[in-house]
């Protein structure tokens, strides 16, 4: 649409919103206009979004981002003969050249570490899935599960390996993952932000969180994630302060609407719109985030569900419950941040605390909206930046020992939304350190969520600096059968 | 560019007839694959009742392009690049009194647009990632295409109550209608208000948490198009839903704590298209959801999913290093083509026409020749740079 048109329109639309008997006149004659020329297909643009390219199976996304790399081969990557290569040194034929980190590319061996852990074969819809004794709850839906075990990617350090996962690039700059989706399928409900992300606080060695994984990059702003905080106020100075009514509020807010709407008009930057767009949405969100974070309406056996860590505001338990709500609230992408998976000492006691904090919720989250009836709906992704080396990283004993950062191959794992349930996918070798069979790249993955989305990976695009751009960048394959 | 991509669409056909005197239809560029926007959709509708996750009757499940692979005990489910020989194609084009015939005599049976396009499907290749022309318009000759366009102006009035509306995919005209920024103020009234005008283009409608009643039901029972009926966290009981009649599009229904129970068995069994029953803390019997569950091609959820099976546990770990270090370093292979020049043409590949054959993923200069190769890959050599 021609700019100035989107313009003026939406400068109707907001009255049409503020004050509805006015402006009705107003609103439908720019609307209607579909009508007269005799449409075939609803019309887009002036803050419509895109929708889907085709049918969608999945209306949403709950991403589970484990921060600092979980040990694939103390979860979900099984190799039993590990066992009888103990403190083997790892042979140059594995290896082959893999650049390493400065934590551990000092070290004068590289001695193998068989994971101490049991596992065990869960039946799924194939011949089963072998896994950690340290997921329990996890695994009693393996059967929900379309794991990847031949995920790769390009980055080795948290940095730009969270980046690239987010964004497509591991340069900072382009718009995350929930942007994308936000700008593509546009709000479900108008009194919630598109997009969500929330933060627990993990067990062992944790790198930073910048605010840019969640960034807009490009896009227009209103389409960058909005955090949550853990504690008892989830958004800061949503109260109106004591003695301000809401209906002094709302005074306020036209005043300086009026005014930015002037300025807009004046300047034709999209940006203050999206400035009105957001002080309109903290206005709506004063009443529908206590409502939101309020689980009094949850019943006792749900709270079970998701274990007594519920009951603590912040916990992976509580944010699993919250991106429930959020789910059935319409929330479009739901991004939990698990903090602490960065195990290159100690590993067996780190991670152990990590998964008893993250297990039992992420089981109960999946068996909730499974029974409510959204998980045909909701996509959820477990996925860290990278997995970790089969090599010790420091001293190798028969108890303890710790692993460095590796991007050749790792595990991920999706549920619900229309991906393949029950299955495993792609091989690693017998020291799970190279792909053997269906490598999936970071695009590769995206673009297999975006067409499960509704959305074609290459048509979904946003013209920047003269060019589009997209969130698989100029690669991605869309994988059919992680697809159901 | 378009008229330029139709025409050499168009030398592709012909080149195609040529080759393999088979009508195959041309590649595109852009958009979904073929088979998830065409063949899949067809095989949801028709097939999956009984040969898709839940049951897989004959052996055969079809609800994923691994599955269909796999075939069942009739042996492979369909031979790309000839349709007649395709046994899915075979028993679908029995007559209707064979017993072989699928689906079966009594169960609803595909269009001869729809099994046209699993012919054709079939005959260019059965390619899971390709894109041909010619094949969107043919199947979309379902009830969804002659859904009249809503007016601006009524969706409108929807997005000024904050109620969400959306179509179901571009192009379309059915609605996905969502009341869940507006749930615990929406009554009959504004439900009836908004939906009224709809009636015919609502496709999926969340009511869930709403405080509507059996008039909203009276109006549901009237929407022919209405796939997926979202009731969750309702006040309802058996005497409305006994309103909602016998909607005839209705796929899935979710009723999780709501108050119908065993006195709206007979309603629910009666729902024509039924394919999924939500029903988890309904007022619903353990005898009621075990008659339900007796229903063909239908799936009932009430929470009691069971928990994965274990089926073997490992000896705790014992750590020895007694084993020998393997000398040959495996390949490791990367998701990006390893060739450069079409194995078919010779001509420079496009980077996004792809397969994966022998763990390699070869690449190709157009999707005939994709198809080509996939037919019979031993006739030809991928050459890597």
């Amino acid at each position: 649409m021609n700019p100035i048109q989107q313009h003026y329109l939406s400068l109707t639309r907001r009255r049409f919103f503020g004050t509805a008997a006015a402006g009705l006149g107003a609103g439908l004659g720019a609307l209607a206009l579909g009508d007269v020329l005799g449409a075939r297909a609803y019309a887009q643009g002036g803050g419509a979004p895109l929708g889907p390219h085709f049918p969608p199976k999945a209306k949403r996304v709950i991403y589970l981002h484990m921060e600092g790399g979980p040990s694939h081969l103390d979860l979900f990557d099984y190799k039993p003969e590990l066992r009888r290569r103990f403190n083997q040194d790892l042979p140059d034929s594995i290896r082959q050249g893999q650049r390493l980190t400065t934590m551990t590319s000092g070290q004068t061996r590289f001695p193998i570490a068989p994971s101490v852990f049991k596992f065990s074969r869960y039946a799924n819809q194939q011949d089963g899935v072998w896994l950690s004794e340290l997921i329990p709850h996890t695994a009693s839906v393996a059967n929900e599960l379309c794991f990847v075990h031949s995920m790769r990617t390009d980055a080795i350090n948290h940095e730009p390996g969270i980046t690239f996962f987010q964004t497509g690039n591991q340069q900072p700059g382009r718009p995350s993952f929930g942007s994308w989706l936000s700008y593509g399928l546009g709000s479900a409900n108008a009194n919630l932000p598109t997009f969500v992300v929330m933060i627990t606080q993990g067990q062992g060695n944790m790198q930073a969180l910048a605010a840019r994984f969640w960034g807009s990059g490009f896009l227009p702003s209103e389409h960058q994630g909005c955090k949550l905080r853990s504690g008892s106020e989830p958004v800061l100075y949503l109260k109106d302060p004591t003695g301000i009514a809401r209906t002094d509020r709302r005074k306020m807010l036209d005043l300086i609407g009026a005014l930015n709407e002037k300025e807009a008009r004046e300047s034709l930057d999209p940006e203050i719109d999206a400035r009105i767009a957001q002080a309109e949405m903290a206005y709506r969100m004063q009443m529908s985030v206590p409502e939101l974070t309020d689980f009094s309406d949850e019943d006792d056996e749900t709270l079970a569900l998701y274990g007594p860590d519920v009951r603590q505001p912040g916990s992976f338990a509580a944010n699993c419950l919250l991106a429930r709500r959020l789910a059935e609230r319409g929330v479009r992408f739901i991004q939990l941040y698990m903090r602490g998976w960065d195990q290159h000492n100690g590993l067996p006691n780190e991670i152990k605390l990590q998964t008893q904090a993250v297990d039992r919720g992420q089981a109960a989250l999946i068996k909730d909206l499974r029974r409510r009836g959204l998980l045909d709906e909701t996509l959820v992704l477990w996925a860290g930046e990278f997995g970790r080396t089969v090599y010790s990283q420091g001293t190798l004993t028969e108890s303890n020992y710790g692993r460095d950062h590796h991007p050749r191959c790792f595990s991920v794992w999706c549920a619900g939304g229309g991906m393949a349930r029950g299955v495993s996918y792609g091989k690693t070798d017998d020291y799970g350190y190279n792909i053997v069979e269906n490598p999936v790249d970071v695009h590769d993955l995206h673009a297999t969520l975006l067409r499960v989305l509704g959305f074609d990976h290459e048509r979904l695009t946003y013209a920047h600096q003269g060019r589009d751009y997209r969130l698989t960048d100029v690669a991605g394959r869309v994988i059919p059968e992680l697809i159901a | 560019m378009r008229s330029f991509h139709g025409l050499a669409g168009a030398l592709a056909v012909v080149a195609a007839l040529i080759q393999c005197q088979v009508a195959t239809p041309a590649p595109r560029r852009d958009g979904p694959s073929t088979y998830f926007s065409v063949i899949q959709p067809i095989l949801e509708q028709r097939c999956l009742g009984c040969h898709g996750a839940e049951k897989g009757k004959g052996g055969l499940r079809m609800h994923t392009p691994l599955a269909l692979l796999a075939g069942g005990e009739s042996g492979a489910a369909f031979v790309a690049g000839d349709a007649a020989a395709s046994e899915i194609v075979r028993r679908m084009r029995l007559g209707l009194d064979d017993p072989d015939h699928m689906p079966p005599d009594d169960k609803p049976q595909p269009s001869a647009a729809e099994v046209a396009a699993i012919e054709a499907w079939i005959a260019a290749g059965a390619s899971f990632e390709a894109r041909l022309e010619g094949l969107e318009s043919q199947a979309s000759a379902s009830p969804a295409a002659t859904i009249p366009l809503a007016s601006e102006a009524q969706l409108a009035a929807l997005r000024n109550e904050l109620v969400h509306v959306q179509p179901v995919a571009r192009g379309e005209a059915g609605l996905w209608i969502d009341f869940a920024a507006v749930a615990a103020r929406t009554d009959d009234a504004l439900a009836l208000r908004l939906l009224e005008p709809l009636r015919e283009q609502t496709v999926e409608l969340s009511l869930a948490r709403s405080r509507i009643g059996r008039a909203t039901l009276e109006l549901l029972a009237t929407m022919p198009n209405l796939r997926r009926l979202d009731l969750r966290n309702t006040q309802l009981d058996d005497s409305a839903l006994a309103a909602l009649g016998r909607p005839r599009a209705l796929e899935e229904l979710i009723v999780v704590r709501t108050r119908v129970g065993d006195a709206s068995l007979a309603q629910l069994e009666a729902l024509p298209a039924l394919r999924r029953l939500y029903a988890w803390n309904a007022g619903l019997s353990a005898q009621g959801l075990a008659r339900l569950r007796a229903r063909a091609n239908l799936w009932v959820d009430a929470g009691d999913v069971p928990d994965a099976a274990v089926t073997e546990v490992e000896a705790p770990p014992k750590f020895s290093s007694d084993a020998a270090v393997p000398d040959a370093p495996p390949a490791s292979p990367t998701s990006a083509a390893v060739n450069t020049l079409c194995p078919v043409s010779g001509k420079p590949v496009q980077a996004l026409c792809t397969l994966v054959h022998d763990g390699r993923v070869i690449a190709f200069c157009c999707e005939v020749c994709l198809a080509e190769f996939k037919r019979d890959p031993s006739r030809f050599v991928v050459k890597t740079p």
